[in-house]
């Protein structure tokens, strides 16, 4: 900086707007701006540095207009802390007037201002408001609140001009977990906005000022309200090591999308303060992100028991959301389960075309099951509408063959045998393998081999029968040509080599058909598949492999609504966990078996 | 008026009471006309009018708002048009003959697709720019900026001079500016 007069005249236009010059300097410097191109443009600059230092000049430009949980104190000032010579009107007057346009072009001094004609803000009415403006200061105020600020310290809406409240939070947060910040205490109701990226946002003084004053834990929670959570971990960085800290992080870990590191953290932060209710919030998100929901239900049970205002009845209804989402899917299971035993037996209708495309797999053992107990042909026939609802899905006719197969049989011979096999595949006949077999070998000419496959499958969910079986299985297995037998046969065959002691054959084997398995087609023997290598890594002791094969298993058996599959995969997904000294995760794990269980 | 495809056809009348751009035009305003309020009041001090200032602003963005780029940063935009209105006032009240230069030719509205160097600045972005500064440069600009304070109470505070607060504020906000992408004014 030289102290040349030109240069001190181009000084003149900061001075001025920092309003630092009187009078007759003032005047010096208007005279000078009117004709310095320069001064000019850094007075665009000056202007600029105010936009950006209100903390809005981003956010404004990336969330439009105001809108819900936006908040209002993001302008450099609180609405309601100006001066009372504001506007009383709404800010667009509701009619136009060519002559309030053409009044707004004469004032503007020349410059072009509207397009002629065009509706205008009254300038009149403008101008006769200036004269109440006894009410501004209410109107203001409510102005605010109804943007949704809510003043939480630092003197009152209407406090005076340089005592701008400390730090001031929108109504709603945008922020699901919670921080330990003391201005973050009180409740506000989570606001969900459409992208899921509502940020709040602080003006850059507060944020400063926070700084300054060493309110580490506000600064952290207001950073990461606005999104910078690499500002907000950096805060952690050597701060003293409180629960309060650890209930912190889980908070960003939770934002970055780090579930399990947020579970580890609001852990052991509740090790030392078992109440801390930042850390019981932040672990119950953490472990419904984990999709442990029953868990995450009992964990937002601890934070109800603390009666905090607000925090118990959000708490609450999460809770009662996650339980209530759970209850109405196994409802839905219990009556899927039990139209598809009255399809076998015969005293209900065939599952439905929704049932096959809500779950695929259970929906066509069903339909198999129906199919073998069908004991006319009029019966077998009212099958092929869900015969080829499943088809559809794979792409494929097998089912609707196996229909026309069954259909065309002699009912005469078959009758009795298919009443047998339906005593027996709904448990009415326990110990009626064996005598059904021996009879459907003295019927060779039956057509009922469909029925020996349905027996020996029901037979070989124990291993002794199954390694009596197995020749016969795979022989009429393979006579079906459908993945959906050949698939489980890949399973009966890792099953008979793990009995002959070579687990490494198992899997080997078990690893080939899961490359191959068409998980688009066939997803639940897919994850059968994966499953049961889950169970042979586990006893290997390949607990990472494990893990994510039941987690595949675990996915897939969940969207395709398998619940007890569902069930078994999660075991396993907890206990791969466990082996892997995952703690804080194989606990919670088992503790969603346990309520699954129970429920 | 029902020729002009603008959104003040949406704004006049009967349309106010309907949803869509005029809820978003009210919505804008009432977020920003304080911030204008005060960058007005700055700019015209006792020699202009400010409220006709912040009004003729607001009228700009009434007219031309549906001609915004999308994702416009809305208060940068009404600061540089205030900024234009406001070196018109200037031009007008002193008879100056215009300088003839390429940025200040087309006054009051700046064009929709050019942005500024500062419109998408962050307040991280300017805190990281701040801490850059040399020290005696950052005590004066943080007072100023962050804590509003004015150039004696700062000089009281640091034990100099006014004027040197002057020029450090001054100085702060050129090296910010290079800083931050605005490249170099003449220092």
């Amino acid at each position: 900086m030289t102290s040349e007069p030109a240069t001190e005249l181009h000084e003149l236009t900061a001075r001025y707007f920092d309003g630092e010059l009187e009078g007759a300097q003032e005047e010096a410097a208007l005279a000078h701006l009117a004709s310095c191109a320069q001064c000019q443009a850094e007075l665009g600059d000056l202007i600029g540095f105010e936009v950006a230092l209100q903390g809005a000049a981003g956010a404004a430009g990336a969330a439009g207009a105001a809108g819900a949980g936006q908040p209002v104190a993001m302008t450099g000032q609180p609405a309601a802390m100006t001066e009372p010579t504001a506007s009383t009107e709404p800010v667009v007057a509701a009619t136009a007037s060519s002559s309030a346009a053409s009044s707004a072009a004469s004032s503007s001094g020349g410059a072009d201002v509207a397009p002629r004609g065009a509706p205008v803000l009254s300038l009149a009415a403008a101008r006769a408001r200036r004269r109440r403006g006894q009410t501004v200061l209410l109107v203001m105020a409510m102005a605010a609140a109804a943007a949704g600020v809510l003043w939480l310290f630092g003197g009152s809406p209407a406090g005076r001009r340089g005592e701008e409240p400390m730090l001031s939070l929108a109504a709603t947060r945008g922020v699901e977990a919670r921080f330990s910040a003391e201005p973050f205490a009180a409740h506000r109701p989570y606001s969900v906005v459409r992208g899921g990226s509502a940020r709040e946002v602080f003006p850059l003084a507060t944020l400063a000022a926070l700084e300054r004053e060493g309110q580490r834990d506000a600064l952290l929670a207001a950073q990461a309200s606005t999104g910078e959570l690499a500002r907000a971990r950096a805060l952690l960085q050597g701060a003293p090591d409180r629960p309060a800290r650890e209930a912190d992080l889980a908070a960003l870990e939770l934002l970055a999308g780090q579930p399990l590191a947020a579970l580890e953290a609001a852990d052991r932060a509740l090790t030392k303060e078992p109440r801390l209710a930042q850390a019981l919030w932040n672990r119950a998100l953490a472990l419904r992100e984990l999709e442990l929901p029953l868990t995450a239900a009992a964990a937002l049970d601890a934070v109800v028991a603390l009666a905090e205002p607000g925090w118990t009845q959000e708490a609450k209804q999460k809770a009662d959301g996650l339980r209530a989402q759970l209850a109405e899917r196994a409802s839905r299971s219990q009556a899927f389960t039990q139209a598809g035993r009255a399809m076998i037996e015969g005293t209900g209708p065939p599952l439905t075309a929704e049932d096959a495309a809500a779950r695929p797999g259970l929906t066509r053992q069903s339909f198999h099951e129906a199919l073998r107990s069908a004991a006319s042909r009029r019966e077998a026939l009212a099958l092929a509408p869900l015969a080829e609802a499943l088809d559809g899905a794979v792409e494929s006719e097998l089912a609707r063959r196996e229909v026309e197969r069954v259909a065309s049989a002699d009912f005469t011979v078959r009758a009795p045998l298919a009443l047998a096999y339906r005593e027996l595949v709904l448990g009415r006949a326990p110990q009626g393998g064996p005598d059904l077999l021996a009879r459907l070998a003295r019927a060779p000419g039956a057509g009922a081999e469909d029925l020996k496959l349905g027996v020996i499958l029901l037979a070989s969910q124990t291993p002794e029968r199954a390694a009596e079986h197995a020749a016969e299985l795979r022989r009429l297995v393979e006579a079906t040509r459908d993945p959906w037998f050949l698939l489980s046969l890949a399973q009966e065959h890792a099953l008979a080599q793990q009995r002959a002691g070579a687990a490494d054959l198992a899997e080997a084997a078990l690893r080939a058909s899961l490359a191959s398995c068409d998980e688009r087609r066939w997803a639940h023997r897919c994850a059968q598949l994966a499953l049961h290598l889950a169970a042979l890594t586990m006893d290997q002791g390949k607990y990472a492999e494990a893990e994510q094969q039941a987690g595949a298993a675990l996915r897939s058996f969940r969207a395709a609504g398998a619940d007890e599959l569902e069930d078994a995969a999660l075991t396993r997904l907890a206990e791969a966990r466990r082996g892997q000294g995952r703690g804080a995760l194989a606990a919670a794990t088992f503790e969603e078996v346990r309520a699954r269980l129970g429920r | 008026m029902g020729h002009l495809r603008n959104p003040g056809e949406r704004v006049g009348g009967a349309a106010l009471a309907g949803e869509g751009p005029a809820q978003r035009l009210d919505a804008l305003m009432l977020e920003h006309r304080e911030f204008l309020r005060g960058l007005a009041r700055k700019l015209c001090r006792g020699n202009f009018d400010a409220e006709d200032l912040v009004q003729d602003v607001l009228l700009k963005t009434v007219a031309h708002y549906d001609r915004l780029p999308e994702g416009v940063n809305h208060a940068a935009w009404m600061a540089r048009v205030m900024r234009n209105l406001f070196v018109d006032r200037v031009r007008a009240r002193s008879s100056a003959p215009t300088p003839v230069d390429v940025e200040t030719v087309p006054l009051s509205l700046p064009p929709p697709e050019e942005r500024a160097w500062w419109e998408e600045l962050s307040a991280g972005q300017i805190q990281d720019a701040v801490a850059k500064l040399p020290p005696e440069l950052r005590a004066a600009f943080e007072r100023f900026a962050f804590q509003r304070q004015s150039y004696k109470e700062i000089s009281q505070a640091l034990g100099v001079p006014v004027a040197t607060v002057g020029t450090r504020v001054l100085r702060a906000r050129r090296r910010l500016r290079a800083l931050l992408g605005g490249g170099e004014h003449d220092e």
